[in-house]
């Protein structure tokens, strides 16, 4: 009698190997999206208005290839190229003999094969679903739309791009009034999932809007409201979040911090802080883990990258160019190697060598900057971390907890050396017993079924982000779940909730292992049915004795608030900004840290005003409209903004936007969280809001 | 003794007022003026205590008339009676009983009519010629504003997206609810409307608000459209679904008419900036907040745009406000399909104008009636009265 009870209430599940590596080159998100998620994935969850949406792929590509000096660039033309492109660099060092490159192509047919060539090249390839549908796709071979000068002048040109949501194009602080009407800031903004004009669309998905466009709304008698239609940036008829709708918009309010100004003032600095905006997939930004980010995010800046080029040949001066992007994630191998910055490296350095090659004298007020926040996720008990123990095994304990009723799938992402050997992760499913998974490696996934449905309810994969063994230099193991609810159109069955255990026992030679857990609630103002898992620890000290929220990593967890930094802000080539509060420059609660051996950030500025009044303010979502917004979204424009200051001569040097040009903190602070240059000074600006 | 208090017809007006639930909340309570909000007999206002008198009170007045009256004297003096009809003794009577009185004379000149299962109705103006006590005037109806309903297939291309909507409602919540009953603060705040100083301005707002809301009345009950819920049971509106038709949208109806009724009010009083643009967008809002409610389609708004800005003009030609033109206008919903309420599609500035969606004509403006509508001397002693107001010292005019 006690067995079959037993019987009834235990969980039945197995361990299988997955048959036929589905998927070759695909980022393991990708491969758990397209193979795994059915009833539970978009096409089940959205409202589906063409038989095509989200049907698409697209490929992210970066290749390295080494040349010797002065050969020609054939061995670039030996890779194939893939079709459609949308955007695509090429980087040469003649000196050091190395080509790279970076490609965004758009994959209308699912599954079309991307040849690999990997002895010729070093190839990064990774595929992932484009959650676009069929009415942004545009044509093949795009128009072409040029760009007319505008006298920008060669002092205090500068562009502003910025990456982001929910941005209103016409909101006031992006114009100037002149004498003759209303004149736009904006020069170009693509929305990547507007509705695409076909052969008139100068972009091969979505919808890119101009100045010029920009400038007849501007100047026309219709409401904000109707602009925004008109624009089709807002548009009840379509499903869809419609976020620009609601008083704050994250992408509004972040680009008035970087670049907004006041449409009164007739200052020639406002006229020539040029704006460039790339609003990403409403889609892409609800997958708050940002599995879905990174080829739309490099197509954007290359995109924005090339209209700089553009801009700078038309106005006859390179144009420095600032890009602010205020987005995290809390994976990656967060030593500057992410296959984002990898190709976010390559687009800038592929630029700015354009523009020296294009112009005999550039000038040394030219840069590139790359601005991104460090991301909110200090106390979201989201990083462990096991230190090497060199000479014998290194072990890493990991009780994860994970919520009934959560509608999307949770992941965790554990990275090692790329030399870690004999790794054998074991895994706890809620309140069953630790299971080995020793046949796991690059080459084999594991699959947890239900015994009576054949259901999948987990995935754990190894892989180098699509690189090879030579090349990479650390190795992840992705844990995918099941989400713990599914909707009601599917008889899938949910996987379970509860605390699972993971163990990863491994040789280490050095370095450490980390694991971290992606973000998966809802990005502001969208609707999402996540729900947030996390590291739950008994001896996590959440608190400080005297009631305070322990800022710091006491006791004997595994679980650590350093090292959550934003896993696409590692790289050197990137400016990283922390979070402070004005009223006492402590760091804001949830502001992450770097950790030993990763690169610290370089500034911080005001993310909070107060420990009681959040955020700073800038523009909501309609002209005139004034709100605060926190977090180190909010951070990371300012920087830029001084660095658009910097570009103009009005402020600091851009070039060497460093401590020691920035003020420097007084006394101690934590270097982990807010860098070394202290943005946050008494201002007159800050004082006035309080 | 006992002696039963009398509370007056105060509160009997706002008994019937208080069942009928005419705009929501509070709404009839302005007819008397009394309890509305920020009416002129508002908490502690002027009507306040009107018509309320207290056991203990009535017993005083007459132990106290037993000390004071001694025997009759027969009258030599009296005083000079009133002149019957004189709409001058307008001022003479309650708040209460003026707006009663303007009512009466509003709707008793209006007939709507429809046909069973015609799916349309039309309003009509009553004009009179003549008369007296004894002798019944010549009248005629004309026509001044007609619609009607969409398909049920219109309504099921609607419903998507009032769910669309949906996701606005925590962003709106706050005026959702504060718009319930007639949005009144709403149109206060842009033009600062004070009820020392604006007394009759807000009377004359309450008196449109109530109008628009009869004659919307009659218009659902004619075309009984179902509301967004009972299409699609994942609309869940966030306020209780009202106990009328959805279709012409009564908020629409009453925001419309106030933002016409204020603009032709202050013209040739007082200059604003963007006073145009900004009450009719504050009318735009109010209408499409009931959209993220759950509780209309943008086609209702559409309805109640046409009616609204219509029954505006007539409402202000009525009055006798000076130039005030009226133009018949007809809304016809079918063929709406999926079409979302657009101010621009609707009006340019705030004249109604055409409209069309695949060749069907959804708003169509019609010929020039101002003819046919005679302005009311009993209006028209309210509307000088809030003309008045806004002939002060700050006009720039």
């Amino acid at each position: 009698m006690e067995d079959k009870l037993e019987q009834c209430l235990m969980p039945s599940f197995s361990w299988v190997k997955e048959a036929n590596r589905p998927r070759r080159g695909y980022d393991p998100y990708s491969v758990w999206a397209l193979n795994y998620s059915d009833g539970f994935s978009l096409r089940d969850t959205q409202t589906i208005t063409n038989p095509k949406d989200f049907t698409y792929q697209v490929v992210l590509r970066n290749t390295e290839v080494s040349v010797k000096p002065g050969a020609a660039q054939a061995p670039l033309d030996e890779i194939p190229v893939i079709e459609p492109q949308i955007s695509s660099s090429t980087f040469e060092r003649d000196q050091e003999g190395v080509v790279r490159s970076t490609e965004v192509a758009l994959c209308l047919t699912p599954d079309t094969e991307v040849a690999e060539d990997e002895a010729s090249a070093s190839y990064q390839v990774m595929r992932y679903p484009a959650p676009l549908r069929s009415y942004s796709i545009g044509k093949k071979k795009p128009a072409t739309v040029s760009y007319s000068a505008q006298g920008l002048d060669p002092k205090t040109g500068v562009i502003v791009g910025v990456i982001d949501n929910n941005f209103n194009l016409v909101n006031a602080r992006f114009t100037q009034n002149t004498a003759t009407g209303v004149t736009s800031r904006i020069d170009f903004a693509w929305v990547q999932d507007g509705v695409s004009r076909g052969a008139t669309e100068p972009v091969v998905f979505g919808r890119e809007h101009d100045k010029a466009e920009l400038e007849g709304l501007l100047n026309s008698a219709l409401s904000e409201d109707d602009r925004l239609q008109a624009l089709g940036l807002l548009d009840f008829t379509r499903p869809g979040s419609w976020s620009l709708a609601r008083q704050l918009s994250h992408g509004t309010h972040v680009l008035d911090t970087a670049a907004g100004f006041d449409p009164e003032t007739g200052e020639e600095a406002a006229r020539n802080c040029r704006i460039m905006a790339v609003q990403l997939p409403e889609l892409v930004t609800v997958e708050t883990s940002g599995a879905r980010l990174a080829p739309f995010v490099v197509a954007g800046i290359g995109r924005m990258l090339d209209h700089a080029y553009e801009m700078s040949v038309v106005e006859n001066f390179p144009i420095p160019v600032v890009l602010n992007f205020s987005y995290a994630i809390a994976g990656g191998p967060h030593d500057g190697t992410s296959i984002i910055e990898t190709a976010i490296d390559t687009l800038v350095a592929a630029h700015i060598e354009r523009i020296e090659k294009k112009f005999d004298d550039v000038p040394p007020r030219f840069g590139v900057q790359v601005v991104l926040p460090t991301g909110n996720r200090y106390l979201a008990r989201g990083h462990a971390n096991a230190p090497a123990v060199v000479g014998a095994m290194t072990e890493l304990n990991l009780p994860w907890r994970v919520q009934p009723e959560d509608l999307t799938p949770n992941f965790c992402e554990i990275w090692v050396p790329e030399d870690t050997k004999d790794i054998t992760l074991s895994v706890a499913w809620p309140g069953g017993t630790p299971i080995a998974l020793p046949d796991l490696d690059r080459r084999q996934a594991m699959l947890l079924v239900d015994d009576a449905t054949g259901d999948v309810l987990a995935r754990v994969s190894v892989d180098l982000q699509g690189m090879t063994p030579a090349a990479a230099e650390k190795k992840r193991v992705l844990i995918a779940l099941s989400p713990s609810a599914m909707p009601s159109s599917t008889n899938r069955k949910p996987g379970p909730n509860g605390l699972w255990h993971v163990q990863i026992v491994a040789r280490l030679n050095g370095g450490e292992i980390n694991a971290w857990i992606p973000r998966d609630d809802a990005p502001l103002g969208f609707s999402r049915p996540g729900l947030q898992s996390y590291f739950n620890d008994a001896t996590y000290e959440r608190y400080t004795p005297e009631g305070f929220i322990n800022q710091e990593d006491t006791g004997p967890s595994v679980i650590k608030r350093r090292g959550t930094l934003n896993g696409m802000a590692t790289s050197e080539r990137i400016t990283v900004v922390g979070g402070v509060t004005y009223r006492d420059e402590n760091p804001s609660y949830y502001a992450a840290s770097s950790s030993k051996g990763m690169r610290d950030p370089d500034y911080s500025a005001v993310s909070d005003r107060s420990r009681v009044i959040g955020g700073i303010l800038s523009s909501g979502s309609r002209s005139g409209s004034v709100l605060p917004m926190n977090g180190t979204s909010v951070s990371a424009p300012q920087v830029s903004r001084a660095m658009m200051q910097a570009f103009q001569g009005t402020a600091l040097d851009p070039k060497t936007l460093h401590p020691q040009d920035i003020p420097p903190f007084d006394g101690n602070h934590d270097i982990l969280r807010l860098g070394h240059g202290d943005l946050s000074r008494p201002s007159r600006d800050l004082e006035s809001q309080r | 003794m006992s002696i039963s208090s009398i509370s007056g017809g105060v509160g009997g007006v706002g008994g019937v007022g208080g069942v009928g639930g005419v705009g929501g909340v509070g709404g009839v309570g302005g007819v008397g003026g009394v309890g509305g909000v920020g009416g002129v007999g508002g908490v502690g206002g002027v009507g306040g205590g009107a018509g309320s008198v207290t056991p203990s009170l009535a017993a005083s007045l007459m132990t106290n008339r037993d000390g004071l009256v001694e025997a009759w004297t027969p009258l030599t003096k009296k005083p000079n009676p009133m002149t019957s009809g004189d709409v001058a003794n307008m001022s003479e009577w309650s708040p209460w009983v003026r707006a009663l009185i303007l009512q009466t004379e509003l709707l008793s000149h209006v007939g709507t009519f429809a046909v069973e299962n015609s799916n349309a109705v039309g309003l009509f103006h009553l004009s009179t010629t003549g008369g007296d006590a004894t002798t019944a005037p010549t009248a005629a109806y004309h026509p001044v504003v007609d619609l009607v309903r969409p398909t049920d297939d219109d309504f099921v291309a609607q419903t998507q997206v009032v769910y669309n909507y949906a996701d606005l409602r925590p962003d709106r919540a706050g005026e959702i609810l504060n718009q319930v009953g007639f949005p009144t603060p709403f149109f206060s705040s842009i033009i600062g409307l004070h009820p020392a100083r604006n007394k009759h301005t807000i009377q004359l707002v309450s008196l449109a608000q109530l109008f628009a809301s009869s004659v919307a009345m009659q218009a659902k009950n004619a075309l009984a459209v179902l509301r967004p819920d009972v299409y699609s049971g994942q609309i869940q509106p966030m306020i209780p679904t009202p106990g009328h038709g959805a279709l012409p949208s009564a908020h629409a109806t009453e925001a419309y008419i106030v933002s016409r009724l204020l603009l032709t009010l202050l013209d040739g009083k007082i200059e604003y900036d963007g006073l145009e643009r900004l009450l009719m967008a504050q009318a735009t809002r109010i209408a499409v907040n009931r959209t993220v409610a759950g509780v209309h389609f943008p086609a209702d708004t559409f309805a109640g745009a046409t009616l609204g800005a219509t029954m505006g003009a007539y409402f202000c030609a009525r009055c006798g406000a000076a130039g005030q033109t009226v133009h018949q206008a007809s809304f016809n919903g079918e063929g709406i399909g999926a079409t979302d309420f657009l101010q621009k599609d609707a009006f340019d500035g705030s004249t109604l104008i055409d409209f069309n969606v695949d060749g069907n004509d959804i708003i169509k403006v019609g010929a020039d009636i101002t003819g046919n509508i005679q302005a009311s001397d009993l209006l028209n002693w309210l509307w000088n009265k809030a003309r008045d107001e806004w002939k002060t010292s700050w006009s720039n005019v």
